[in-house]
This record gives C-alpha cells, structure tokens and sequence, in this order.
C-alpha cells in the first residue's frame, strides 16, 4: 500500500556560532545542517549569511542586487553626492539577460549616513519593479542569497569550493507564502546594518510594522513580513539604544509582559510582532557576535536550540544540529520567549524556564534486523521497513535516523520497530498496533491520531504530542513541547494515555476530549511542571500533574486587572463590602471557584460573565494524593512507565506519596 | 438587542460575496472587508487561546477594550447611569461632556471623560476640550506623565493639517467626532489623521506614536465597525445609539447596568473572534492602522487612496 506524502512544508531555519577560544564555523557546515532539511524549502529561494570581527574587515560590504550593471554608476554617484565614499570591489555574479547580479561597494563611512544613502537607492533608483536593490551593509556582516536550493545558490557564490569560516552562520531555505519567490530579493536571509535575519512564518502585524518603520526612515520595502523583522532589530539597537534582551522581549510580546510593555514602552507598540514566527538572528557590535533566536506567543512555527563544547545552534528542527553534532544538549525554546548566545559569553537566555530533562543513556544497538538510514530519504526509508515487513519481519532496528519523516505511519499490531537517533515529524502516526521505540529524542507531532499500540521515547519530544490520540500509549521520558495531547480523546473500549516523565510547555491538553495524560516532572524539581493554558477549552478525560499548578495557568482568563476592576465597581455600588473586596484583591489565585464562595449570588452571577461564555465548560480542578480509583485509572500504566525506562522504585514511590493537581471538565 | 442581554457573542457568519447595508445605504465601512487567516497563518479560536483586546490611550490609560460611550447627554438618564457605571465596571470610558457628575458617580471618574472646567475633572479619566472652545481653554499639556489626560474633540474633517496642529498643542489624545459638525465620514478622517501624524516628525519620530486616536460616531453598529476603524488608525471607539438601541427600554438602573455591562462584553467577545480570524492576538498593538489586514470593494479610487487600503484581490 502507498502512502501520499504531502511534500509541502515549512521553510527551514538555521544559526550556528561558535564559542570563544574555538575554532570558526566553515560554511560547509551550516550547508550540510540546512541540506538536512531539504523537504522543508523549495527552489524558490535560500540563503547565507556570516557573521565575522576577524581584524582587517572594519570596511562594511555594501551588496547589491542590480538588473544591469548600467546601475552601478547610479550607486556610487548617489554615494557621492551625500559626501560618502564608496569603493567599486566589483560584482560576486554578473548581471545577465533577467537574472540579477550581486555588486560588492566598500564604505568606510558611519552607520547613520550609509543607512539613508541605502534608502534613497532603494526607494529612488531601486523603486521600480526593484531593478537595484542594497541588501546589505554591515561591517561584520555578508549575505549571500538567491533563488534555488541551498546547494545552488552556495555554488553560484562559490561557496562549496571556498568554505569561508566565520563566527557565526545563518542558513535558510525557502517556501514562498508572502512574495513569487523568484527574484533572489525576497530571499532571506533579510540584513539591516549589522543584523542578519531568516524567518519562517507569516506575521499579521507586518502592515503595523511597516508603518512603524515607514514613519522612523524606512523608505522602501520589498514587501514580504521577513524584511520587517531585520529592521526592526536594526532601528530598537542601533537608535533606540534598546539591549538585544530588551528588543526581543519587545517583538516577542509574551502575554505575561504583553501590557508592561505596551505601557513602558507605548512609542514603540509598532514594533511588537504577531502570528506565526520563528526568527533566527544574527548580530555583531564589533566586540562580540550573537545568536537570537525568537518564536512567537503561540509557537505555531518550530524552533529548537542546542549547545556543545564548541558552538551554539538554532534550528527549525534537531536533526539540524544533529547533522553536525551528536553530543549536543538540545532543548525547545518556550512560546513566546527567546534564546540569546554570545561567542563570548556563551548562553544569555536559555528560552526555556529550565533545559533540564532526564538523563541520556547510551543504548547500544540491539541485534536483529537493521535498516541504515543513513543517506536514505525519508521515502526511501519508508519504502524499506514496508519491505522488510512485506518479507516477514517483525522486529526492525533503524540506524542512524535523523529527522526522517513518517517513521513507523500506520503499522499494525506485531510489528517492532526500534529507532536509533533523531526521530523526524510526524512518527507512529495512525498507529495501528505497532511497538515503536526510540533512542534518541523525536521532533514534533509524534503518534498523531494512533489508534493502538506504544510510542516509548527514551529522551525529548517537541511539540503536538499525541494530536487526536485515540487509542494506545505514548511513554515519554523526558520533556513534551506545546500542545501535548490537543484533541486526544477516548470511544468505545479505546481510553489513549500519555505519560511524560518531564514537563510539558504551552496548551497542553487543548480541546482535550477523553484519555489520561500524566505529567510527572521527575527530572527538575525546581520549575514548574507545565506551562500556561492547561486544558484549555476541555471536554473530557483526565490530566494528573504531579504537583501544586497555579490556577492561573489551568484555562485561559480575563485579565486579573479586568475582575479587581469589576469587583470594585461592586463595592461603589453598595453591592460588596470592601473587607470581601480586599481579602480579593490579595488572593494570588481570582478563580471562579473563589469568587462563589466569596460572594452573593447575584455578585458572583454578575462577575461570572467575565470568565466565560457559553461556549467554553468549566473545569473541575483539583489537588490531592492518589486514590484509589486514580491508581485503578493509571498505576498499571504508571509501573509499565517506570519498567520500560528503568527507573529507580525509589522514584515510584515518591510519585506516590505525592499530590497531584487533577483537572478534568466539570460534571456541572 | 441580544448582545446586551446574553453577554455572548453572535455568530453571524464567516465572509460573504454581498455587501450589507442598512436603512442608509451601503457605508465607506461596509465597503470594507478583512482578509482574515489562511494556511500559513491559522485562525485563532478566541474561547480557548488568549487573544488581547486591551488598549493604551495616551501612555497611560489602560481599557480592557477600544470601547467608549460617547453622547451620553443624548441618552435618557437611565442608560446614561447605567453607561457611567458599566464603563468602570468594564473598565472602557464613557464621554459625559458637561453633564454633572452625581455624588454617587464620583468613584466611577477614572473611567469618565469630562469637558474642560467641569467639577471634578482632575479626577477623571480625562478632560475633553472641545475644539470649537479651544481659544478660551488653557491647557497645559507639557509633559504629563500622570492624571487625566488632555484630550482634544474636533469634527470629521478632510483636512490632515486640523489634526496635527491639535496634536502640536501637546493633547494626549484627538477625538475625531462625526456628530460634531463632522463634515467628512468618519473613515476618511481617521485615516487621514493617522497618516498625517505617522507623517509628521518630532525629534525624528513620528507624532502618531505619541498621540491616540479616538473615533467618535453614531453610526458604529458593532464590534465589525469598531475592527475596521481601528485598521483606519483607530486606537478606541465611540458607540451612543447602538447602546441606546441596545438598551431599548430598560427602565431599572441595575438591570440597565446589567444590560450595557452584557452589550460591552459581547462586543468585546466578537472583536476576539475579528481578530482571531484575522490570525490577531494582540489588537492594540497588531490591528491599529494595519490597512494589510483588510481590502475593500466597490470605492471609487479617491477614497481608497484616502484610506490606503488595497482593492479586494490585491
């Protein structure tokens, strides 16, 4: 039987830099990392760019893509007539026939009066149909982009035969949503003084960032959302002197600072980012090189980072790093939130609340039947474990997987299949009764709507976790990403589960409408076990977290400052005494169930139409020990979950003797 | 009507090849549509993700909503008490003009806009000056960073100049009112006052960001006109006879406040669902002047040039 495979997929995303004292990054790496990802671009578009203090580069490369070098005399006469100099260092590709060419010019001169030469090129002679376009400028920094595959566009630059190093690379490769794509100016990566940008994801703020930016001397845009994010970064550093922590927060606008920000920071509201985004950067000031990397308040585009001995890496996905390093610590960055690296000061700001997650085991590979998957597409690792299981096999041991797709799609009861490396998206979905195992961590959208069988995953799994699960087991020893078990849900004998031995992020249990999920946090102790907006919009099923999870975090809320407000609108109307009002206003945690108690009927009638139409049930949570009919619910699976990765007893017990908040969808 | 008495949004539909009128005539509003989401950049379900409907005004007035109730001496009394109650309660703003404040009103003021010289106004969310009394008013506006804020109420005009000398004279916020003598539609006028303050420079930033943008008129019928004003540069608008409809013939002051309290959240509810299908989780900061995020049909190219909003298909 033939599977379609939907070959359409996000763009792919790329930053490594190295750390102090270690060697550079050669371009040859950053080539292979982003050619792991060859599915997720397209012919329209890919891109380069590095990041470099080497002594002796102080003169900034101002690039050029022009349609005939007729241009070029236009570019250094409007260089000249604002008083600057610029040094004609000749074309990286010629102009030919409709193909554009890239120009190099050397300046020496400040940042501020580059910038509005480069806006009047651009907006002046470049504004017609972009036959000149500047697309960088940096002193630290040098783009290359165009329209094809990574491989094509690193050879017409000559990149391949070159492998320039440098100390920071950006890589992209591109699915066009917001531009043709076959003009190399929409591709990324995007450059503003000295950033460098790649994005993957289509925002809707990009016509208010544009405004913001038109109104600060941001004369000409290509039009696609990317190029905004490049100069964003520019303007918030470079004049509003805010630091690269500060910027971030700003575009990332998580909903926890979401009116801080708007308040301190209301001349610059323009900036903030919304919709989908992951953004990989890149930054020197001259005296250190950064690696930022920013994804969105709902993480509806992936983003993973790493680190080992010698460098840092920011990926679209783990097989990424994993083409060049197998050591690497790699952890998800949280929604909302940013990654910050320095080569000096190696990691800033982790993105996470804490990277910590179980402890790796190095499992050797078993014996049986292998399947190396090294240099096999993902069709034609598929094509061989169909085969393997066509001619009889029943226990499969695939080497060297990484980031291969559809592992283990729709394979039946009986079948074995055990997996060494970095599982690619989308494995043991509609799961039929298959045994599947894997040593290593897997990307995002494991046993997406599985019918039966088990997932056991001896490491990490990214986000969508068991989207509508519907039968089986998915063990996870380590940390689940955003929206674990969204849609899983429960009919007739068939009750899914979900145990995670770490944490899991954002939405976890959306729309979440039968089986049981278990969220352990056995592996740090010290942060919390979930993020925000569990069990939002649940309608059935259970979901045990082990420990005490803040009200504030289960569902989603008005604004706490939106109920105190209409609390107090009931005391100035004689209808709450101000004692009730204040004993509120300290609580910590303003929840409905609070509010009843608290209050008169008619008070709390009237309050409760801020929480939540009709269209959303209540949630009944509780916290509390294990009873009985929990244990009859989950310890069977709990004591497979222990056996499977060999924890210690010791542990069991002490999930055990501890309390639970149990959420479930409210009888009433 | 079932907006104020539910407190839920309705669902009207999602999109539709045919334009919508009233009694009047097609508007400049019904002319204009939102692009909403698509593959790449997936709807938000507002009853299970947040979406943020909050806004600023002037840098220091904090709205759960980019509502105000504006003409409240139009409004028999007990819908107006009931609108100087639900504003706080809501936490919106409701525009009182020189109506006085009753004793038992006065804990509401940081929720209520006042005209200049009216008792109590220091007490206020803000003090309206009404541009038609500007030369008898003195105002300083120099550097506030704390108490009302100085708003200036002008009519709908289509003269750009009008709103940025207002803005030189250091006011908060413009309050552009179509029922105030507005000699030019409300739509064309928001624009053209937001464009002319992104336009103008102080210190190399735009004016804009440091002025809010309030868009007063009778003729909003709903959470649809408020979204579409605010992609016209809009940071709040004013609603009067649609809660006077609203509100029909309430005549008990708790159950009047109940009633606007229900219409407030309802709007509230179905500018989320706006937005959300928009792929919007933040209106403030993502809808305010974001012509990208809508096309219109059927304008003559003067007052699509005016609104610089791109034909539907573009």
């Amino acid at each position: 039987m033939e599977y379609p495979f939907i070959e359409k997929s996000g763009c792919g995303i790329l930053g490594i830099l190295r750390k102090h004292g270690c060697p550079k990054v050669k371009f040859e790496l950053a080539l292979r990392s982003i050619e792991a990802v060859r599915y997720r671009g397209s012919k329209l578009g890919a891109g380069f760019a590095k990041i470099f203090i080497d002594i002796g580069t102080s003169k900034r490369r101002v690039k050029v893509f022009v349609k005939s070098a007729d241009f070029i005399v236009d570019i250094i006469r409007t260089f000249k007539a604002h008083g600057l100099e610029i040094m004609d260092a000749g074309f990286e590709i010629a102009p030919s026939g409709d193909d554009y060419g890239s120009w190099v010019g050397l300046s020496d001169n400040d940042e501020a009066k580059v910038f509005n030469v480069i806006q009047n090129i651009n907006s002046v002679i470049g504004h017609h149909d972009y036959k000149v376009r500047v697309y960088s400028w940096g002193r630290y920094v040098d783009v290359f982009k165009g329209v094809g595959y990574p491989t094509d566009v690193a050879e017409t630059f000559g990149l391949i035969e070159k492998n320039p190093e440098a100390d920071l690379w950006l890589a992209h490769t591109r699915q066009p949503t917001n531009s043709p794509g076959r003009y190399p100016i929409w591709s990324h990566p995007f450059s503003a003084g000295e950033w460098a940008i790649v994005h993957n994801g289509d925002i809707s703020s990009f016509g208010a960032n544009v405004m913001f930016l038109s109104g600060r001397g941001y004369r000409s845009f290509v039009g696609t959302d990317s190029e905004v994010i490049a100069f964003l970064l520019d303007y918030l550093t470079r004049v509003e002197k805010l630091s690269i922590e500060e910027a971030a927060t700003l575009l990332c606008n998580p909903f926890s600072l979401s009116w801080r920000l708007q308040k301190e920071r209301f001349e610059l509201r323009g900036a903030c980012l919304d919709g989908p985004f992951s953004v990989v950067a890149g930054y020197s000031d001259g005296d250190d090189v950064y690696l930022l990397a920013m994804t969105d308040r709902s993480k509806l585009r992936p983003l993973v980072v790493g680190e080992d001995e010698e460098m840092l890496y920011a990926a679209s996905e783990e097989a990424q790093i994993r083409a060049l390093s197998e050591r690497a610590r790699v952890w998800s960055v949280e929604p909302g939130s940013y990654f910050l690296a320095s080569m000096k000061k190696g990691v800033i700001v982790s993105g996470r609340r804490s990277t910590k997650t179980c402890p790796s085991l190095h499992i050797p590979l078993a014996t049986g039947y292998v399947i190396d998957a090294k240099s096999l597409g993902h069709r034609e690792l598929y094509k061989r474990v169909r085969d393997a299981i066509m001619a009889g096999k029943r226990d499969l041991l695939l080497k060297n997987v990484l980031g291969h797709r559809y592992i283990g799609m729709a394979l039946h009861e009986g079948v074995r299949l055990r997996v060494y490396g970095t599982a690619g998206n989308c494995l043991a979905n509609l799961n039929e009764g298959a045994r599947i195992e894997v040593y290593g961590n897997a990307q995002d959208d494991v046993g997406d709507t599985m019918q039966k069988g088990s997932v056991i995953i001896h490491g990490d799994a990214r986000d969508v976790v068991g989207q509508a699960l519907q039968g089986g087991e998915i063990f996870i020893k380590g940390n689940v990403g955003n929206r674990c078990a969204i849609q899983m849900r429960e009919y007739l004998d068939r009750k899914p589960y979900i145990i995670v031995g770490g944490t899991a992020d954002n939405y976890l249990g959306e729309y979440m409408a039968g089986g049981v999920v278990v969220i352990l946090g056995l592996w740090d102790k010290d942060s919390s076990p979930v993020g925000d907006f569990v069990a939002s919009g649940m309608v059935g099923g259970r979901i045990y977290i082990r420990g005490r999870v803040s009200r504030n975090k289960i569902g989603v809320h008005p604004p706490r400052q939106d109920v105190l407000q209409y609390l107090k609108s009931l005391v100035y109307r004689g209808l709450l005494d101000l004692k009730v009002y204040e004993e509120l206003s300290k609580e910590e945690e303003l929840t409905l169930e609070l509010l009843e108690e608290r209050l008169n009927e008619s008070s709390f009638v009237a309050v409760k139409r801020l929480f939540h139409g009709k269209h959303v049930l209540p949630l009944n949570v509780e916290y509390r020990k294990l009873n009985d009919e929990d244990i009859m619910l989950i310890g069977h699976k709990l004591s497979a979950f222990f056996t499977e990765f060999m924890i210690g007893r010791d542990l069991l017990e002490e999930v055990y003797a501890s309390n639970f908040t149990i959420i479930c969808p409210s009888s009433k | 009507m079932e907006l104020a008495r539910s407190s839920d949004a309705l669902v009207t539909g999602m999109g539709s090849g045919k334009l919508f009128g009233n009694a009047s005539g097609v508007t400049i509003l019904d002319r204009i549509v939102c692009d909403g989401a698509q593959v790449t950049r997936p709807s938000i379900d507002p009853y299970r993700e947040p979406i943020e409907t909050g806004v600023c005004i002037g840098g220091r007035l904090r709205l759960s909503a980019p509502f105000a109730v504006s003409e409240l001496w139009k409004m028999k009394t007990v819908i107006k008490r009931a609108a100087v109650v639900a504003a706080f309660s809501m936490n919106i703003v409701a525009y009182l003009g020189k109506d006085e404040v009753t004793d038992a009103e006065r804990p509401f003021l940081p929720n209520l806009l006042l005209d200049y010289g009216q008792q109590f106004s220091e007490h206020a969310a803000g003090i309206v000056v009404n541009s038609k009394e500007r030369n008898s008013v003195r105002v300083d506006t120099d550097s506030k960073t704390q108490g009302p804020l100085f708003l200036i109420r002008m009519p709908s005009v289509d003269d750009p100049t009008a709103y940025v000398s207002s803005a030189l004279m250091g006011f908060d916020a413009i309050i552009i009112d179509e029922d105030y003598d507005g000699l030019t539609d409300i739509e064309i006028a928001v624009s053209e006052a937001d464009t002319a303050l992104r336009k103008y420079k102080l210190n190399g930033r735009p004016l804009r960001d440091r002025v809010s943008i309030m868009a007063f008129s009778s003729r909003i019928r709903g959470a649809d006109d408020v979204f579409k004003l605010m992609g016209l540069g809009a940071d709040c608008v004013g609603l009067s006879q649609a809660a006077t409809i609203a509100l029909g013939n309430v005549s008990d002051l708790n159950e009047a406040v109940f009633c606007f309290e229900n219409l407030i959240l309802s709007l509230q509810r179905e500018l989320k669902l706006l937005a959300g299908a928009a792929g919007v989780s933040n209106i403030f900061t993502t809808v305010v002047g974001n012509r990208e995020l809508f096309r219109c049909i059927g304008l003559e190219k003067r007052i699509m040039q005016k609104l610089r909003i791109k034909p539907g298909g573009a």
